[in-house]
């Protein structure tokens, strides 16, 4: 039996219906709720999996209810990729969840929330259609903006939630604007079809359409609603946002300027310098934030630069290795960027650690944990052999351009990635540091066990980076073929 | 067959190192001895697979070849003279089982990333280098200042890694392998611009690595702040596995038209040596002293390798093989001095050679050495390195190599004075050493004395390892 491409999507939206469901009239536990949230994670998962494995050599496959051949969805390797990441993300959170949430008690909200964020994100990605893509994009948003707010007592979470939804709703606008100058333009709404909108009008549409992405991917210099969303949220949502929301939208920012007509070096040299400056922005940031969340907010907009350098030195000069490099930077920074953040929060919910110098000698207390966070920095340093170094060194065998540009570009990138070292490495020391309390604590094994998870992935994706890999490398095939 | 040797020589000491991290209650106190009989026995293992198997040279993962041989001769000695040292040392230390833990991750990175023929392998090693020798001088080092000191020695180590790990990663994807004698054998192919712009990232990569001037930022404080026997791993092996790394690179890639970054080379290496031997004079702290010797030391050995002839790559592998002795022997020294005293503040330690005369006569073989004085071992490599340097296109720059010797000369004159004459200021705080600290500095110095007497096989290893990083030049 041939899986349709909506399947993943429907098993995400009725699971949602259905846990809000149980959470109303059946029973309000949170394990029950958590356990049902991860198994209908896991089934969009294994649909998402079969998707993969039935993707042909050809085209990609569709989902076009219309029955003219006007696609809604679309099965692409990168799609599928980010949306892998974003399910087993997802259930990893529910996991966490299972206990982290006990403070909050609000499950009926939280874990119909978490699967709208996997689903919405999930049909960002593989949306075909200019409009399935922004009623999507909304989606996400609106869910990402109450899931930040989700603590609503604390004002600043509030805030952020706020801050974030201002910006997010000026970012859909933005995209409904650009759809209906597309329209309006002559474009055709399915991005596969190839008719493209002609004169300054069409322009202009696509224009506001990547400005929207661009918005909610946090390129500088529109990231400031990031640092705020990203560490007000729960620990568990933040992991979601930085892990996988963000580099989503970056994914959905190139796809939809290529799919809209933009020429591939245009795009690439518009990630470059989006690159640059988030690159350098996010480390410099980073290194004078004296919370823990706050810092690791900024490192995402440093890492998804580096994300950003890949995909732009890719399609500027057409090299899939690059682009492959790209998408395996990142799965790789949403694993350990979840595992510092899951990490963090266990610091928190255990022992109100917020910031950075209350992280003091909580190794001894939280050993386990405390060796996770240890690790997922400096994977996220680029230690090898973890999940991103070995994304750095794929992403460098792929930039190997003889350009001086390129070069440049390359000694920016090590630059960077020298100053990040500096705010990833004090943490581990203060960590480690002695003459503090020592009485361990329990952590529970709901917490410790998505820890224990995502440390795994992370390893093996550095030792064993094949299977993604070759994913990644599908993923950039198809991407080159969309462009111009 | 030979993998097997080989996975067991590492594998030894890395279950080991996990096996005393978890180490609770009476055997906690005998992790020193562990962790030297699990050193012991890797590099047995080593040895056996290097020596007893004619065919041992290259594996798909391992190379055990004449290139390598030095090297591993160099951290082994070393690292067991640091082990048999820590017995004594470390045993007073808090958690000091996993001081040893670290310690034998330490040694077993660095022999893994001479012996391992992948680039990414190589790369896994050479962090594990970085991080293992941080989480002891950071744990386990000297002084309030450690933090930030092991903050910078940190942050110049990721820079020469980075450095590195680029230029590899270009030389993999246009070797299409990641396999170092492949990204070795691309030295003729590659385009001028190109093999100027990798080797100069690799060099400059290792250079942070080898402590010289003006990279040497990070090396006097790690030195100083380190613990005794991570300052002699340190000094003695790591820096060498830099001098490794060039050979087996770096100068591979030298097209012949590379000669401006020759002279820049040798110019830096003059710099070095003098630089470091002047601010010799300019510290009372005799690990400072030791540390800025190395700075200048290391100047020797670049110079020797920066000559690009046969001569003087067996110069600078020879000098390297012998510092690495020489310098554990006097850290060890100072260690003592510092056991007894309390302090190793030069000014203060007016001639304890009175009290300690078997210390210092050790020491005084050790410093000796380091001038290249004959018959000490250091006179072999320095006169190969000198030749070498004569016979470069700028021999005048060999003229210049004769400072830095009689600086040498200079300091090590004045504080083997300075410790051996005159009557003593101090009384000891310790009258009783252990007795494999000074086990430990003994051997070292015997050793030292047949380097210079019985040179003959260390040059013979030099030159076959230089005539295999030679073979492209």
């Amino acid at each position: 039996m041939v899986l349709p491409v909506w399947a993943p999507l429907a098993v995400l939206a009725a699971g949602a219906f259905a846990v809000y469901l149980v959470a109303r009239w059946v029973s309000r536990r949170n394990g029950l709720l958590a356990g049902l949230t991860i198994a209908i994670h896991a089934l969009g998962l294994l649909c998402t999996a079969q998707l993969v494995r039935q993707m042909g050599n050809g085209g990609p496959a569709l989902w076009a209810p219309d029955g003219a051949g006007h696609a809604m969805l679309a099965s692409e390797p990168g799609g599928l990729l980010v949306a892998l990441v974003a399910q087993s993300l997802g259930m990893l959170v529910s996991i966490y969840s299972g206990r982290y949430l006990a403070l909050d008690h609000r499950y009926e909200d939280y874990y119909p929330l978490l699967l709208g964020l996997s689903g919405g994100v999930l049909g960002m990605v593989l949306a075909s259609d200019l409009f399935v893509l922004y009623i999507f994009a909304g989606l996400t948003g609106v869910v990402s903006y109450t899931l930040v707010a989700f603590r609503r007592q604390t004002s600043t979470a509030v805030e952020a939630g706020y801050k974030y939804a201002i910006m997010g709703g000026m970012a859909t606008t933005l995209m409904l604007a650009g759809v209906g100058y597309w329209l309006r333009a002559g474009g055709s709404l399915d991005m596969l079809a190839g008719a493209r909108a002609a004169g300054s009008w069409g322009a202009v549409g696509v224009a506001l359409v990547l400005g929207g992405v661009g918005l909610k991917a946090a390129l500088v210099p529109a990231h400031t609603w990031l640092p705020d969303a990203h560490s007000r949220a729960p620990s568990s949502i933040s992991a979601m946002l930085s892990g996988i929301l963000v580099p989503a939208h970056v994914y959905v920012f190139i796809k939809t300027g290529l799919l809209l007509g933009w020429e591939r070096s245009l795009l690439g040299g518009l990630l470059i310098a989006a690159a640059l400056l988030g690159m350098s922005l996010g480390n410099l940031m980073a290194l004078v934030q004296t919370y823990g969340k706050r810092m690791l907010a900024y490192s995402t907009i440093a890492q998804v630069g580096y994300i950003l350098l890949a995909f732009g030195i890719g399609l500027l000069y057409g090299r899939a290795e690059a682009l492959a490099g790209a998408f395996f930077l990142l799965a790789a920074h949403a694993a350990l960027k979840a595992l510092a953040f899951l990490a963090k929060g266990v610091c928190h919910f255990y022992c109100d650690a917020t910031r950075l110098e209350e992280l003091d000698g909580l190794y001894y207390r939280l050993p386990f944990t405390g060796a996770c966070f240890s690790i997922a920095l400096l994977g996220l340093a680029g230690f090898p052999p973890l999940a991103v170094f070995a994304g750095k060194w794929l992403a460098l065998v792929g930039m190997s351009v003889s350009e001086p540009l390129v070069t440049g570009l390359v000694l920016l990138f090590l630059a960077n990635s020298l100053l990040s070292v500096a705010y990833y490495a004090p943490p581990i020391y203060r960590l480690f540091k002695t003459g503090h309390e020592r009485a361990h604590v329990a952590v529970s094994r709901w917490m410790l066990a998505p820890l224990a998870l995502l440390l795994g992935i992370a390893l093996a994706l550095g030792v064993y980076p094949g299977p993604l890999m070759r994913l990644a490398e599908r993923a950039a095939a198809a991407m080159l073929g969309w462009g111009g | 067959m030979v993998n097997a040797w080989i996975w067991l020589a590492l594998l030894i000491p890395v279950a080991t190192a996990a096996g005393l991290a978890l180490l609770r209650g009476p055997w906690a106190r005998r992790a020193g001895w562990l962790a030297l009989a699990a050193l012991a026995l890797g590099l047995g293992a080593l040895g056996a697979a290097a020596l007893l198997i004619p065919d041992a040279e290259t594996q798909e993962l391992w190379h055990l070849d004449r290139l390598a041989l030095p090297f591993i001769l160099n951290t082994g000695v070393v690292s067991l003279a640091a082990f048999v040292y820590a017995l004594g040392d470390l045993r007073q230390a808090p958690r000091s089982a996993l001081a040893y833990a670290a310690m034998l991750l330490y040694a077993a990175s660095m022999l893994a990333s001479v012996i391992v023929a992948d680039a990414l392998l190589f790369l896994l090693a050479w962090e594990m280098t970085v991080l293992s020798s941080s989480a002891l001088l950071l744990g386990w080092g000297k002084g309030q200042d450690r933090p930030r000191i092991t903050l910078k020695y940190f942050l110049y180590s990721q820079a020469g890694s980075l450095l590195i790990m680029a230029a590899l990663a270009r030389l993999a994807q246009l070797a299409g392998s990641t396999r170092l004698d492949a990204l070795a054998a691309l030295g003729t192919s590659l385009s001028p611009a190109a093999a100027y712009g990798l080797a100069g990232a690799l060099l400059l990569g290792f250079m942070i690595k080898l402590g010289v001037w003006p990279v040497h930022g990070w090396l006097p404080d790690a030195h100083t702040a380190a613990p005794m026997p991570v300052s002699i791993m340190l000094a003695g092996a790591n820096l060498g596995l830099a001098a490794y790394g060039i050979l087996r690179m770096a100068l591979p890639l030298f097209p012949e038209a590379a000669a401006p970054l020759q002279l820049t080379l040798l110019l830096v290496a003059l710099g070095s040596q003098v630089y470091g031997a002047a601010l010799c004079f300019a510290t009372d702290d005799l690990k400072r002293v030791l540390a800025y010797s190395s700075v200048s030391q290391m100047g020797y050995v670049l110079f020797g390798l920066a000559t690009l002839s046969a001569r003087g790559i067996t110069g600078g592998l020879t000098h390297l093989v012998c510092h690495g002795v020489y310098k554990s022997l006097l850290f060890i020294g100072v260690g003592l001095l510092g056991h007894t005293f309390g302090h190793q503040q030069a000014g203060r330690l007016h001639g304890v050679g009175r009290l300690l005369p078997g210390i210092a006569l050790a020491m005084a073989v050790g410093a000796v050495g380091l001038t290249g004085w004959p018959p000490s071992g250091g006179f072999y490599g320095e006169w190969m390195i000198l030749a070498g340097g004569l016979a470069t296109p700028y021999h005048w720059l060999g003229y210049l190599e004769i400072i830095a010797p009689l600086m040498t000369t200079a300091y090590v004159a004045y504080y083997l004075i300075h410790l051996g004459a005159g009557q003593p200021e101090e009384a000891p705080q310790q009258a009783r050493l252990p007795a494999a600290m000074r086990l430990s500095l003994y051997a070292l110095a015997g050793l030292a004395l047949l380097a210079g007497l019985f040179p003959s096989p260390l040059v013979q290893w030099a030159t076959g390892a230089a005539a295999m990083a030679g073979g492209g030049l």
